[in-house]
């Protein structure tokens, strides 16, 4: 009895130990964003990257990239990926553009759902460098907790996109939701950043907020875009 | 009653049971009893002539028997079960064998050195000769192997033929024989026999595990990673299962080769038939690499470069065909450019300049409905799967001309531009040049940026 009692008092130390403990992060490239999500990125978890309309998931593809470039991968991401997405399949020159190396994304052709989720959770278990993937349709409350777990415990990321109307509650510390904004001009009047609209719905231990973000192929940053950018655009009505 | 009519044998008899000869059937039958029998010995033939039987080579396996008697006991008593009546023969040469085996006593084994002693008794026919050879010799009364062991070469040779005095001599093992197995021999493997069948997968993997561990030190030994394993499970009704796994690196690894093979079975769980258990198994090392000694895999801290070992678990359940990186091909057609080659064979992009190219790109370039001010500007509205885009900012076009080299095919010229709608999404269209005979040039969607 007395060692039952032992038992629980270091299971409730060690519980206690867990709510206080502030996971290791990165920063997001903006300091604002950093606040509101309570210091970073959180790197052993589950983030969500949502598209607010179809037509927006290549968009939040690259919201995604961008916030996973921010994750020092010792040359791997591991990428199980379903055949037949509405968009087709990721390019490598595209991806180069987020200043990656393609050839450091490891894909995982997977013909059913379950199997990209079991390859995504045998990933993070092995923790050979961060996961990104797309959210499966029947992945549960359940399904979520186990990646968010298996990403806690090795200190890996994963990062999912979640479809615009996909409904199912997740074990995700962070969810975005991701627009498409026209992009700002250039001086010469031609194609300026990639420019979102980026709302975080939910942050564990944070707070919501939203922002209009543009990544910068250049620095290979995300920027916070100035409302006074958009001159030529104001000119222009 | 061999050579009779059958009419006569009827009449004589009265009832007799007639069957067509299917030597066909007799011969597939004789393959697959080999290839079950392979557990006694991997280095299995069947017999090349008219007459029915087995060859093995059991150099280096009697003793996983306890000594050739046993091992002699042993097969009779598992053919038996197949309701098989056996002739086993053990000798040195492989002529003594056959000779012993089709006119000795049931079970014989012959020590190296008495081949000539346990011949001299039988009948001149045991030497594999043809009947003519075996009726002349008899008509002589040259009856039995003693009769002809001694005599003069030359004679025997020229009255009865070379292969007769070949075949003799190969009975004493005065000629070498060539043997080739059914299947080819593997450098590495190894073999357990169970004294009760198994039909557990639990128990399969204990044994897995088991044969592993006898394996991993003879490739420790010799400097070698397995590369691809093949477990055989040999089913007590004589059914075999073979189970291959193949590792993305050389390893030695008995934890993670034991693993691959439990999710292999894990896929292969609907398929996977104990029906009365498995009596024996094998497991055989098909392909090796050379891997040095001291290191259990490539990876020498799993903590610090565990990319094989999860290229190998992914691969055992879901192939290791679908586990890819991208990698750049030298053309600069964009529907080529990039394609997928198996992990380990990584591609280097260090060299490659920075394109404008879309994040995803489609398999197939989807038709589009352009509208355009000019047959060769650029796009100011277009319609793809259904939805109309009005065109916001245009850059272009990129022009990508076929390689010439590659004639048969004969692509068009494209020419590409990158657009964006008014709402903000970009797209990647392609306007092909038009050729004598088109009225307007087509457009197609290839791919979407971020």
């Amino acid at each position: 009895m007395v060692t039952a009692t032992k038992d629980r008092h270091k299971l409730i130390d060690a519980l206690r130990r867990e709510m206080v403990r502030t996971p290791s992060c990165v920063s997001t490239g903006i300091a604002e964003m950093d606040t509101y999500l309570r210091g970073g990125l959180a790197l052993g978890a589950l983030h969500e990257i949502a598209a607010a309309d179809f037509r927006a998931i290549p968009g939040a593809w690259g919201f995604l990239l961008a916030l996973m470039a921010r994750v020092e991968h010792k040359g791997a991401v591991v990428w199980p990926l379903l055949l037949g997405g509405a968009f087709g399949l990721p390019y490598g020159q595209g991806l180069k553009s987020f200043g990656f190396d393609p050839g450091d994304f490891l894909v995982v052709r997977c013909r059913r759902e379950h199997d990209a989720a079991w390859a995504m959770e045998e990933a993070l278990r092995i923790g050979a460098g961060p996961v990104i993937g797309a959210r499966t349709r029947d992945m549960d409350l359940t399904a979520s907790r186990r990646l968010q777990l298996a990403a806690q415990q090795s200190g890996t990321p994963i990062f999912l996109l979640r479809g615009h109307n996909d409904r199912q509650p997740s074990a995700a510390v962070s969810r975005w939701r991701v627009a498409v904004l026209p992009s700002a001009r250039d001086r010469f009047g031609l194609f300026g950043k990639p420019r979102w609209h980026v709302a975080l719905e939910y942050a564990q231990g944070g707070r919501c907020n939203e922002w209009v973000v543009e990544w910068d192929h250049e620095t290979l940053r995300l920027r916070l875009s100035s409302v006074l950018a958009d001159r030529t655009e104001r000119h222009a009505a | 009653m061999s050579g009779e009519l059958l009419a006569d044998v009827r009449a004589r008899l009265g009832v007799l049971d007639v069957r067509e000869a299917e030597p066909d059937a007799d011969r597939q039958a004789l393959e697959k009893l080999a290839t079950w029998a392979a557990c006694f010995s991997p280095h299995v033939a069947p017999w090349a002539g008219p007459v029915h039987g087995l060859t093995f080579d059991i150099e280096g396996c009697a003793h996983l028997f306890g000594g050739e008697e046993r091992m002699v006991r042993h097969m009779d008593e598992r053919l038996s079960r197949f309701g098989l009546t056996a002739r086993i023969a053990i000798a040195s040469t492989i002529g003594a064998a056959q000779a012993l085996c089709r006119f000795g006593t049931r079970e014989s084994v012959v020590a190296a050195g008495k081949e000539a002693e346990a011949l001299s008794r039988l009948p001149v026919a045991a030497l594999r000769i043809s009947e003519r050879q075996a009726a002349s010799l008899i008509r002589l009364g040259l009856k039995r192997i003693a009769d002809v062991a001694h005599l003069p070469r030359a004679p025997l040779a020229q009255r009865f033929g070379a292969d007769f005095v070949e075949r003799l001599d190969q009975a004493f093992g005065r000629l070498p024989e060539p043997f080739s197995p059914l299947v080819a021999p593997v450098a590495y493997r190894a073999l357990a026999m169970l004294a009760e069948p198994i039909m557990a997968q639990d128990h399969v993997l204990d044994l897995t595990r088991r044969l592993a561990q006898d394996l991993m030190p003879t490739l420790m030994r010799n400097g070698k990673g397995a590369r691809t394993l093949r477990l055989t499970l040999y089913r007590v009704d004589g059914e075999i299962k073979e189970t291959v796994v193949n590792l993305a690196a050389a390893s030695r690894d008995v934890v993670h080769i034991v693993n691959l093979f439990s999710l292999k079975l894990d896929a292969l769980a609907e398929e996977y038939d104990a029906g009365f258990g498995f009596e024996a198994a094998r497991l055989d090392a098909l392909e090796c690499e050379t891997l040095p000694v001291g290191q259990a895999t490539l990876a020498v801290e799993r903590q610090a470069d565990n990319l094989p070992f999860l290229i190998d678990r992914l691969g055992s359940r879901l192939g290791l065909e679908n586990i890819v990186r991208l990698k750049l091909n030298d053309t600069h057609i964009p529907e080529h450019a990039v394609a997928y080659a198996p992990a380990l064979d990584r591609s280097d992009w260090s060299g490659q300049d920075d394109l404008l190219r879309p994040l995803l790109i489609l398999p197939c370039a989807e038709p589009a409905e352009v509208t355009a001010l000019m047959p060769d500007g650029p796009p100011r509205r277009f319609r793809w799967r259904g939805v109309s885009y009005g065109v916001a900012l245009s850059e272009g076009p990129e022009r990508i001309r076929p390689e010439w080299w590659r004639r048969q095919q004969r692509p068009r010229t494209r020419d590409y531009y990158t657009v964006e709608d008014e709402a903000g999404h970009r797209f990647w269209l392609y306007r092909e040049m038009m050729e004598e005979g088109d009225d307007h040039p087509r457009w197609f969607m290839h791919g979407v940026f971020a």
